[in-house]
């Protein structure tokens, strides 16, 4: 029987960011060799987990049709909250620690999922809301910041390469297992593919008995329960918590890097290593900008420009492709 | 059968205009619960210049709100414009050039948005989020931490400056310049336009409107109130910054949609989003008054745009129910 | 075959859209392991009875048994729960995922593990794929695959769905003749496997080949069901048209200028539809007879400039013209009246004041633009009296109004632009008798003052009283150009069927 297999597009929207990765890279190393370096490996290591995390959960959102811009205040949010615990009692267990940055990171995602759905409210109104709710929230709480002495020191190991086994940071190891993870549950569970089906078609999906609102709930309670770790792994790596301040604008930076990776903002495409390829991308254009003597403050610029033409080409790339389908109609 | 005539002229009566009033009546109560001193005259139309520039932006935003498209570059716009003039007129340029200047930039940001969103007929909340990082990013490249001041003395303290004793001149600017957009809204063929765009761009098509060159329009006419904007807070704050628009977005998007407007398009309540804009500016400066820090103000206007929508929904629902 | 029990039986099917009524007590039943065809002219009910068996829309009165038991059914899931499957005209498919996860979507059987075994999944979509007859791999995606192909997969999803009832609806009408036997012997397999099919289709040759049974509907009655046997195609188009009497011509004769003023020479978008060539005169009404989907819309927007002709050319008084947008059309004189007036033709949350006026802002406005409030009331109520339009007031929401009234206020809309080619899509579609003949008289009226008239129309009646002339289309292709002596029932509706009479 003969397999027929038309254009792999899809495929090579990864490789090509991969290859866009390797190509900045070594373009800015050819401009400053002391780029060429292990410490700015690192440097673009160290920056890229709690991104990572952030970008999984924004992925998933995009993917089925929604826009979060809540989760830099989610991973505030949960950061501070594990503060405050480590600020009474340092010796805090770190696993509880984490524990309860997740779970309180899921409910503020739950509380933006059940808004969009039971009120059918535009996901990126409601998370504008709750940006600034519970941004605000924090602060009606206290709002000190958490300082370094605050932070058990094995959590700030954790963000440094020599204190762990294999010489990759622990922080690092986690965004990456939590990345398999998340690869292995939009590829290969049930729940997954219901992500990708909603993102593309929402009345077909429910013509096939997916609910639908369910779907998008739970990628909402998913993007926040990832921001909640988040903000353990980003505690860990920068070793406070200044809550006006953390995670502020790390949302729009998590949906270049997801745009970048073949994410498409129209719903149902996208994949787990395009999203860290993107965020490779972004954590090498990081790097590079501070070590070429740009001034630092490019880096949202050139964000924005990404996003802008990353979506483009998706968008051209789609269009042609409809045109083929069309020349296939006959 | 009376129950349901009964009910359907109370489902009559809550209109989502009314909201607006409710809104405005507890945000004064909000106030006056929050500090003694809220309750004056003199004191609240001065604050009004807190606020001012960024309804006149929302003005702005209503109109392409009602043709159905959102810009989120909005406050990055102010922003830019505000330090490109900022840090031009510190290499000498005069000042009144930099005001033309400003206003034109602002223009061609916005037509750039228009031209983004017409050209890929992608969603304009995806390419605002793009544009809004760079306008902001160019601004922190000019500027960087800097907070540049040295401005002339005719160009500054407009809000200082009143009309009839009492009313500051951006809250004049602001009320004339709403009061013309809902003129223009509702009495010009041009308002039915835009109006008709946002209800059902294909039908309006069919019309023979030139949607695209419409929304253009529009995006270019956001990016120019941006401008002034940006303009006015500089006379206001009499230091540029690049932090000057920061939150700006969730200000301008609760007046729009608090007043009325429709997320969906096809309705426009630029009155509404001045009454809205009353709204947070008392309670805004309740909560000044009160000492919460600009974080727990956000919180605030966070749920309550939150608030807004569902209340909005509700009744939109309710009203659907109309027999 | 004989004594088995209905799978469906559907008695007294009734269905109004506010006043609009649409079915009038339809008994239908399906047989298990029968092909049914449900044939009938455009409007008869033929869409709107599967829609209701489906699911999407509730029927006014009457009641529909599955097996026996009474079903009631709130959307299409419940109608998926009790074996029913639609294949739509075009495919309500995840074009970006896989074929095998188009399939399977919904329904993959994963008892025991929480991980999808896709190489399994990719077996049984081997399987199903390979009794469609389709050869390609069933981890490509969805979007490369043309649109005959996913009517296929959508076939596979519905028998892996373990659908007993398949409902299609047009199925062939985007599909070569290659495809279209494809698809044939697909269903006749599906016969055999005990499937039952509804099957909804104009092309009365198909239905001869593998019907059993025929239902025929017409005006929303049923006329009556009967063995594909005991029928020919000539039959089945007389049941569907009904043994009338031909009307007599409503048209006085009104004076047609001898010099065409509108002409279409050869006009063509490639893939829609290709080498139209017609003129029409003043005073004259041009009828465009045919199926729907034979491509008079797209005729039409093309001459209005929605989306403009590619080759060919319009001349208008003998001179070309180049129409690239809606604008350029109305500048030409030419006026489109959309068939869907809700949709386009209307903003239906807005006055008729506003949606009469929208196409003349000069009448109504002064200086600057600034709208003459006045003006408006007295041209709007002006125009809704003279189309005898039921109101209570111009400021009335257009939405408020009756199917007929709401078509008058379109109408209206577009003659205040004073146009010379009038086109008129389905100008009584959904509209009750009384309306009906009101618009018809607006229609004779405007002809008598000297319009081109290009009417559009899927109603027999309509198109042969009204017409001095009528053009039949199919398929994109013009099959037909038939002259006011030449014509006749059969004459036209042979050739919307491409089908040539003995």
């Amino acid at each position: 029987m003969e397999k027929t297999e038309r254009f792999r597009i899809y495929n090579f929207r990864e490789l090509s960011t991969l290859i866009m990765v390797f190509l900045v890279y070594f373009i800015v190393c050819l401009i400053e060799p002391r780029f060429f370096s292990f410490n700015s490996i690192i440097n673009i290591f160290l920056f890229f987990p709690f991104l990572l995390l952030v970008a999984l959960g924004e992925m998933m959102e995009i993917i089925s049709r929604n826009v979060d811009v809540s989760l830099g205040s989610i991973l505030a949010f949960s950061g501070y909250v594990v503060g405050i615990i480590f600020r009474g009692n340092k010796d805090f267990p770190l696993i509880l620690a984490f524990l309860i940055a997740i779970l309180f990171g899921a409910f503020l995602g739950l509380i933006n999922g059940v808004i969009v759905t039971k009120f059918k409210i535009p996901s990126v109104i409601v998370t504008l809301g709750t940006m600034n709710f519970y941004r605000g929230m924090i602060f009606i709480l206290g709002g000190k910041q958490i300082d370094n002495s605050n932070i058990p020191k094995d959590l700030v190991k954790m963000s440094q390469p020599n204190a762990s086994v294999i010489g990759v940071p622990y922080s690092v190891i986690i965004s990456i297992v939590m990345a398999v993870l998340v690869a292995v549950f939009l590829t290969r569970t049930r729940k997954g593919r219901e992500i990708y089906a909603t993102g593309c078609n929402p009345e077909a999906a429910k013509l096939r008995g997916i609910r639908v609102n369910m779907v998008n709930i739970l990628v909402f309670v998913l993007a926040g329960a990832l921001s909640g770790l988040a903000g353990m792994i980003f505690i860990s790596r920068i070793g406070y918590l200044d809550p006006g301040v953390a995670g502020k604008g790390l949302e729009f930076t998590a949906i270049a890097a997801v745009v970048i990776g073949g994410t498409s903002m129209s719903g149902g495409i996208g994949t787990t290593l395009g999203t860290v390829f993107g965020c490779l991308l972004l954590g090498v254009i990081n790097n590079a900008i501070s070590i070429t003597g740009i001034s630092g403050y490019w880096q949202e610029a050139i964000y924005g420009i990404i996003i802008i033409a990353a979506v483009i080409i998706d968008n051209v790339i789609k269009r042609s492709l409809q045109k083929y389908q069309g020349v296939l109609r006959g | 059968m009376k129950q349901m005539q009964l009910t359907n002229r109370f489902k009559r009566i809550i209109k989502p205009e009314l909201i607006i009033f409710i809104f405005l009546i507890l945000s004064i109560i909000a106030g006056v619960l929050l500090s003694p001193n809220f309750l004056d005259a003199s004191f609240l139309l001065s604050s009004t210049t807190l606020q001012a520039e960024l309804g006149l932006i929302a003005v702005a935003f209503t109109l392409l709100m009602t043709a159905g498209e959102i810009d989120l570059s909005v406050a990055s716009n102010m922003t830019l414009v505000a330090c490109i003039i900022a840090v031009l007129y510190q290499k000498g340029i005069n000042m009144v050039l930099l005001i033309i200047l400003g206003l034109i930039i602002g223009t061609i940001l916005g037509f750039i948005n228009g031209i983004l969103v017409t050209a890929t007929k992608l969603p304009s909340l995806i390419i605002t989020i793009g544009t809004m990082s760079v306008y902001k990013g160019l601004a922190q490249v000019l500027v960087g931490d800097a907070a540049i001041s040295g401005f002339p003395e005719w160009f500054i303290g407009i809000d200082d400056k009143m009309v009839f004793k009492i009313v500051p001149i951006p809250l004049v600017i602001l009320i004339v310049v709403g009061i013309i957009t809902e003129l223009v809204l509702k009495n010009t063929f041009f308002g039915r336009k835009v109006t008709a765009i946002g209800l059902n761009k294909e039908a309006a098509r069919y019309s023979a409107v030139d949607v695209d060159k419409i929304k253009i329009f529009l995006f270019s006419l956001q990016g120019l109130f941006c401008a002034v904007a940006g303009i006015m807070s500089i006379s206001r704050l009499e230091v540029a910054k690049y932090s000057i628009g920061t939150g700006g977005e969730l200000d301008v998007i609760t007046m729009v949609l608090l007043g009325g407007t429709a997320f969906s398009g096809g309705k426009g309540r630029t009155l509404g989003t001045l009454l809205a804009f009353f709204v947070l500016v008392f309670i805004r400066t309740g909560m000044r008054l009160a000492i919460f820090s600009n974080y727990s103000q956000i919180a605030v206007i966070g749920a309550l745009l939150i608030i807004t929508m569902i209340i909005s929904q509700k009744i939109e629902e309710f009203s659907k129910d109309l027999i | 075959m004989e004594n088995e029990v209905p799978i469906l039986c559907a008695s007294k099917i009734c269905k109004s859209f506010g006043k609009n009524e649409v079915l009038k007590s339809i008994d239908f039943d399906i047989m298990p392991g029968e092909i049914h065809a449900l044939i009938g002219e455009n409007g008869a009910g033929k869409s709107t009875l599967l829609k209701i068996l489906f699911g999407v829309h509730r029927q006014t009165s009457g009641e529909v048994m599955i097996n026996g038991k009474c079903v009631c059914f709130n959307s299409p899931l419940d109608a998926k729960t009790h074996g029913i499957a639609m294949i739509h005209q075009e495919p309500l498919a995840f074009q970006d995922l896989s074929i095998m996860e188009n399939i399977f979507m919904g329904h993959i059987k994963n008892n025991k593990k929480i991980l999808i075994d896709w190489n399994q999944l990719e077996e049984e979509a081997d399987k199903v794929l390979k009794a469609l007859g389709l050869t390609f791999s069933p981890r490509q995606k969805m979007i490369g695959i043309s649109v005959a192909e996913q009517q296929l997969v959508e076939i596979g999803a519905a028998l892996v769905s373990d659908a007993k009832i398949i409902f299609m609806d047009e199925p062939t009408a985007s599909l070569t003749p290659d495809e279209v036997n494809n698809l044939l012997s697909i269903i006749k397999k599906l016969k055999e496997q005990g499937k039952s099919i509804v099957y909804i289709s104009h092309r009365l040759e198909e239905i001869k080949e593998i019907a059993d049974r025929v239902t025929v509907l017409r005006d929303g009655n049923l006329i009556g069901t009967y063995k594909n046997s005991d029928l020919t195609q000539s039959d089945m188009i007389s049941l569907m048209i009904g043994h009338k009497l031909n009307k007599e011509s409503r048209k006085q004769t009104v004076r047609v200028y001898e010099e065409p003023y509108f002409q279409a020479k050869g006009i063509g978008i490639p893939g829609i539809f290709e080498d139209i060539s017609f003129d029409v005169r003043k005073g004259e009404v041009l009828g465009i007879a045919g199926l729907m989907g034979a491509g008079r819309t797209e005729v039409a927007r093309a001459i209005f400039g929605i989306t403009p002709i590619e080759k060919g050319e319009i001349l208008i008084n003998g001179k070309k013209v180049e129409i690239k947008s809606p604008a350029d059309a109305i500048k030409n004189g030419i006026a489109l009246v959309p068939e869907d007036r809700q949709g386009l033709g209307l903003f239906l949350n807005k006055t008729i004041a506003f949606n009469s006026t929208f196409m003349i802002p000069k009448k109504i406005t002064k200086a600057l633009g600034w709208l003459d409030k006045n003006q408006e009331k007295n041209i709007s109520e002006e125009y809704a009296k003279r189309f005898k339009t039921k109101f209570t007031s111009v400021d009335q929401n257009v939405g408020d109004l009756s199917g007929g009234n709401q078509q008058k206020i379109n109408l209206a809309k577009w003659i205040a632009t004073d146009p010379q080619v009038l086109i008129l899509d389905e100008p009584t579609r959904g509209i009750d008798i009384g309306a009906k003949e009101e618009v018809y008289k607006i229609i004779e009226q405007l002809a008598e003052e000297g319009k081109c008239i290009i009417m559009i129309s899927s109603e027999l009646d309509e198109i042969l009283s009204l017409s001095d002339r009528v053009m039949v289309m199919y398929e994109g292709k013009q099959t037909a150009l038939i002259n006011k002596e030449d014509l006749s029932e059969m004459k036209v509706l042979s050739a919307a069927h491409d089908y040539v009479m003995q």
